[in-house]
């Protein structure tokens, strides 16, 4: 019996070990909202990297000299930019002596669901980063910035009335953009040369058409769209919106008054299915399942011969070509009035974020001109509209955004159904009317 | 009788603190998500009730159900494959000496070791219609007619993707039976031997049947994990094109962190655990064994 | 069960074939891991030119995969040890220590293991919230144990069941306390049970990542899948890097693997009962 008692006595301080291991962590933690009682954290493994500890100690210090310096969780470092390590730097840098900046890493795969389990939890991010296009999804459960920016025409004048306005829905301002960003059309010059295609400074889907009929007679594929990325609908939506501009309509459109069923959808429909159609597509009856990397790999190779890109990886495709030089393409318009699809990425500031009005001074440091500029600096499309660019291919891409045109704010059923099933439905399943059908069933339905 | 008091008090002792592991983690969260079925959130203010609402809409939505056909389909298919697969490659590194049989299992293991979503975007490549190797070496071989548009098309998308779960199961398949075999005593096999028995007949008879439990644990195990699987049908098809390869996992991600539907999603969980355990009682049944000691 | 050499060559050419088609895509991520990524869209199976070394270098500093690799071998380490001592434990209680309602227990908590993760993922984020430790080492280290116990306490209760019952009688008449049985006598005999487990959690929980990739979605503690995830971004995956922490990854789990391989074989019982 005393053999086994001693074992169940060292199982249970095995057990405790595990556990005190787990408040010792605890303490060890960068959430701000356990810093109070941090203590240097004395069995912390090498891994919790040295920022983790001097923020906590610092924030812990802090608390005990100056009295409350505040954390704030900035989710909005972009690593994959050169300029986001950089940016967010100098954000901390810039606060230094009022917050402690924690500046988390995106995780681009994972954004919606570490976003709404953070907000779920009562504990979120006090920044979080997020597509503006896709802002319905957490409409309502970000703070109305308008009030911040009415209160603050400094702040005001950094955006322009087109960029506040795609970050309005309902009436509420809930987020502000960090960077712009859209699609584009890169090209392969010398192959296009060679084949004797020239690239006006705006087209029409039926000249785009031509153009593509004389690369296809030359044997190669002319065009190309990934499918994911949430890039799948790029020619549907570029479409769309150029059919709006063309009938003047385009503030009609953002504001959502066009149905997804109505006659303009339908025009789009069609232009974008006839391309498909005539086989200009990579590559050919896989052009509705073909992913990014393999329309990237064909591009490179000289398979395809224009290829949409994102704008703020224009630069890094287009110097990642090393055989060919690559050119801007303007994207072709249903009609004879160009609109392009913008996007912003954006940063919003969720309702039960722990302190809100401190969350906005460090907007407006991040979003101001001296930050926004090492964006540019880099060369990616910042948002603040008093920063000047100055890499010209940069310049050539933001040209094309004169014509940059906001979206309805689309609701998620949509944005799925635009990003995973149009393109299938469109050109396998059944064809224009099945989409239609699918599109405004999913409008009535948000 | 005492020492069956003795043995049963050390039993629950040694119980205890995994079930409480158990407790904490499993069966909170079951219970927790069981009632997050009945109700309406979104993750943001507090949960409104639902009634059977989610469960109907479930039951009702053409798309769910589908997924709920696919991952049957996929989880059967590819656990009757890396079963097969596993037990006839544990069977035959039996023959071979230690070094060798060493080097053959963590080759054929490796599959099991890579990340997923880097064997998805590979295996992506691979069934590529136009530069792709599949493609590519049907055409060198001239059987260019059977090409096809692996990925996409109706017939061999959810193919394609059992497939390359095959290729990843299979390894533990053939860890966990190879363990099992190891520890058949030899002398068991020698009689049967010594009255002329060849290799496979000794397996059969002897081998398997001994082993019979660890081949439903490892069936059952593989089974479980394919049910919830999600980075490699999501890497290689997104669940698409248009929902085709949709799967439970995938839906119902998408149903709780997309759409913010966590009531729907919860309900969905439900009844896939309804679904994989009448699947897993389904296949112990099948598999029924006896327990030998030796 | 002597092999007949020709018997044993037919059996080394077909695993040779199954070898080649199991190895291939190693082989890719290898190949690309030493590719610049732009070489590699260009040049997708074949050799490269010249040996990116720069993207393990990249991997390594860059993107910081040394410390999400300390990480993971600390998360995963204190996993393994904890899941076999719990579970050996608890996988013996029920083979062989009479504990009344054995197979419903046993049944039972692996039938709770089959509810989907993506399930379990809200409440258990919020259960860990709500106990204060989201974000730390014990916030995956924690879950993935009790995750993890189900099928280790199955295989060992699966292997206990195999030793005698004689073995134990004979040791209690001689005076042996359980724990004593149990140490020394029962565990040594189910080796195979102990590697089988620690291989199974070790690769289990090396590359998970839906738990990690929300639990430790915005502290400074990642690991090794997590890094994986940070090459692929909103404009496209970064592959010879990609490939290249792949790789790195693997490296561990070969090592382990060959590692505990020896106590596979380890000779077993062999007539543990004599006569």
């Amino acid at each position: 019996m005393r053999n086994q008692k001693k074992f169940v006595i060292l199982l249970l301080a095995a057990a405790l070990l595990v556990l005190s291991f787990a408040g010792c962590a605890a303490k060890t933690a960068t959430s701000a909202s356990t810093s109070a009682a941090a203590s240097t954290p004395a069995a912390s493994a090498p891994a919790a990297s040295a920022s983790a500890s001097t923020s906590a100690a610092a924030s812990a210090s802090a608390s005990q000299t100056t009295g409350e310096k505040p954390a704030i969780k900035f989710y909005g470092k972009c690593i994959e930019y050169t300029s986001g390590p950089m940016m967010t730097d100098a954000l901390e840098k810039a606060l230094a002596d009022k917050y402690t900046i924690d500046s988390i890493q995106i995780d681009w795969s994972n954004m919606d669901t570490v976003i709404r389990t953070g907000i779920a939890s009562n504990d979120p991010c006090d920044i979080y980063n997020y597509p503006a296009s896709s802002m319905a999804n957490f409409a309502d459960m970000a703070v109305d910035l308008m009030p911040y920016l009415d209160a603050d025409p400094e702040f005001k004048a950094y955006f322009s009335q087109a960029e506040l306005d795609a970050c309005t829905i309902d009436g509420k301002l809930v987020c502000l953009p960090w960077e712009s960003n859209f699609s584009v059309i890169l090209g392969n010059k010398e192959a296009l040369d060679k084949i004797g295609v020239t690239i006006p400074d705006a087209w029409t889907m039926d000249e785009f058409n031509a153009a593509c009929a004389k690369i296809k007679a030359a044997g190669l594929y002319p065009f190309t769209n990934a499918t994911d990325l949430n890039r799948a609908a790029w020619i549907y939506r570029n479409a769309i919106l150029s059919v709006a501009a063309a009938e003047g309509k385009s503030q009609d459109f953002t504001d959502g008054n066009i149905s997804l069923g109505s006659d303009e959808s339908k025009q789009a429909l069609e232009a974008t299915k006839a391309l498909y159609d005539n086989g200009y597509m990579y590559p050919g009856e896989g052009a509705v399942t073909v992913k990014n990397d393999e329309a990237k790999a064909a591009f490179y190779q000289g398979k395809v011969l224009m290829m949409p890109e994102i704008a703020a990886g224009a630069k890094q495709t287009a110097d990642g070509a090393a055989d060919f030089t690559t050119v801007l393409i303007p994207w072709p318009s249903v009609s004879d009035k160009g609109a392009i699809l913008g996007g912003m990425n954006c940063l919003f500031i969720p309702k039960n974020a722990k302190n809100i009005d401190a969350a906005v001074e460090v907007l407006k440091t991040y979003l101001s001109a001296d930050i926004q500029k090492i964006h540019a600096d880099q060369g990616y499309i910042p948002a603040n509209v008093n920063v000047q660019v100055s890499d010209p291919f940069v310049q050539k891409v933001m040209a094309q955004a004169e014509t940059f045109k906001a979206e309805p704010p689309y609701s998620s059923a949509v944005f799925d159904y635009l990003n995973n099933s149009l393109t299938a439905d469109l050109v396998l399943n059944g064809g224009v009317d099945t989409v239609i059908q699918n599109l405004q069933g999913l409008e009535n339905a948000g | 009788m005492k020492i069956k008091q003795r043995t049963m008090r050390t039993g629950v002792a040694y119980l205890i603190p995994a079930v409480l592991f158990v407790l904490l983690f499993s069966v909170i969260p079951f219970f927790w998500n069981f009632v997050l079925s009945f109700q309406k959130w979104d993750g943001f203010g507090s949960p409104a009730a639902a009634g059977f609402r989610n469960y109907l809409s479930v039951l009702q939505n053409p798309l769910t159900r589908r997924a709920f056909g696919n991952s049957v389909l996929y989880a059967f298919a590819s656990t009757f494959g890396g079963v097969v697969l596993g037990l006839l490659f544990a069977v035959l590194i039996l023959r071979l000496s230690q070094k060798e049989g060493g080097i053959f299992r963590l080759i054929l293991y490796s599959p099991a070791m890579l990340p997923t979503a880097v064997v998805g975007i590979m295996f992506v490549f691979f069934f590529n219609p136009e530069m792709g190797l599949l493609n590519s070496f049907l055409r060198l071989v001239g059987l260019g007619g059977l090409q096809h548009i692996w990925l996409q098309e109706r017939g061999t998308a959810m193919a394609c993707i059992i497939f390359v779960a095959i290729w990843k199961c299979t390894g533990s398949v053939m860890m966990l039976t190879f363990a099992a075999l190891q520890g058949v005593p030899r002398s068991l096999y020698e009689s049967s031997y010594l009255d002329g028995a060849s290799f496979w007949q000794q397996m059969k008879s002897i081998g398997f049947p001994l082993i019979k439990p660890m081949i439903l644990l490892a069936t059952i195990n593989t089974l479980g994990a394919q049910f919830k699987s999600y980075d490699l049908i999501f890497t290689m098809t997104q669940g698409g094109p248009a929902d085709l390869t949709a799967t439970v996992p995938i839906v119902m991600k998408k149903t709780a962190f997309i759409y913010g539907s966590f009531g729907s999603a919860a309900a969905m969980g439900v009844l896939f655990t309804v679904v994989v355990a009448i699947s897993i009682l389904l296949i112990r049944r099948l598999l029924r064994g006896e327990t030998y000691e030796y | 069960m002597n092999t007949n050499r020709a018997g044993a060559w037919v059996i080394r050419i077909v695993l040779l074939l199954f070898v080649l088609l199991v190895l291939y895509p190693i082989f890719f991520v290898l190949l690309t891991s030493l590719k610049t990524t732009s070489e590699f869209y260009k040049n997708i199976w074949l050799l490269p030119g010249r040996a990116a070394w720069s993207n393990y270098a990249y991997a390594w500093n860059v993107a910081k995969i040394g410390d999400y690799f300390l990480t993971s071998v600390i998360v995963v380490g204190i996993t393994v040890f904890a899941t076999l001592i719990l579970s050996a434990l608890a996988g013996y209680g029920l083979a062989r220590l009479n504990v009344p309602g054995a197979d419903a227990i046993v049944i039972g908590i692996f039938l709770l293991s089959m509810l989907p993760s993506e399930s379990i993922l809200m409440p258990a984020y919020l259960l860990v919230s709500k106990l204060g430790f989201t974000g730390t080492y014990a916030s995956v280290i924690l879950p993935y144990i009790s995750w993890g116990l189900p099928l280790s306490i199955y295989i060992y209760r699966n292997f206990f069941q195999t030793v005698p019952n004689e073995i134990l009688e004979a040791a209690r008449i001689d005076g042996c306390r359980e724990t004593g049985i149990f140490l020394r006598i029962v565990l040594p005999i189910v080796r195979p049970a102990t590697v089988t487990t620690a291989i199974f959690t070790f690769l289990g929980w090396w590359g998970e990542m839906l738990w990690a990739s929300v639990e430790l979605s915005a502290s400074k503690l990642k690991t090794l899948p997590l890094g994986i995830t940070a090459f692929m971004q909103s404009a496209g995956t970064d592959w010879g890097p990609l490939c290249a922490a792949s790789a790195i990854i693997l490296v561990p789990v070969i090592v382990f693997f060959l590692f505990t391989q020896k106590y596979l074989v380890a000779g077993l019982t062999g007539g543990a009962v004599k006569g």
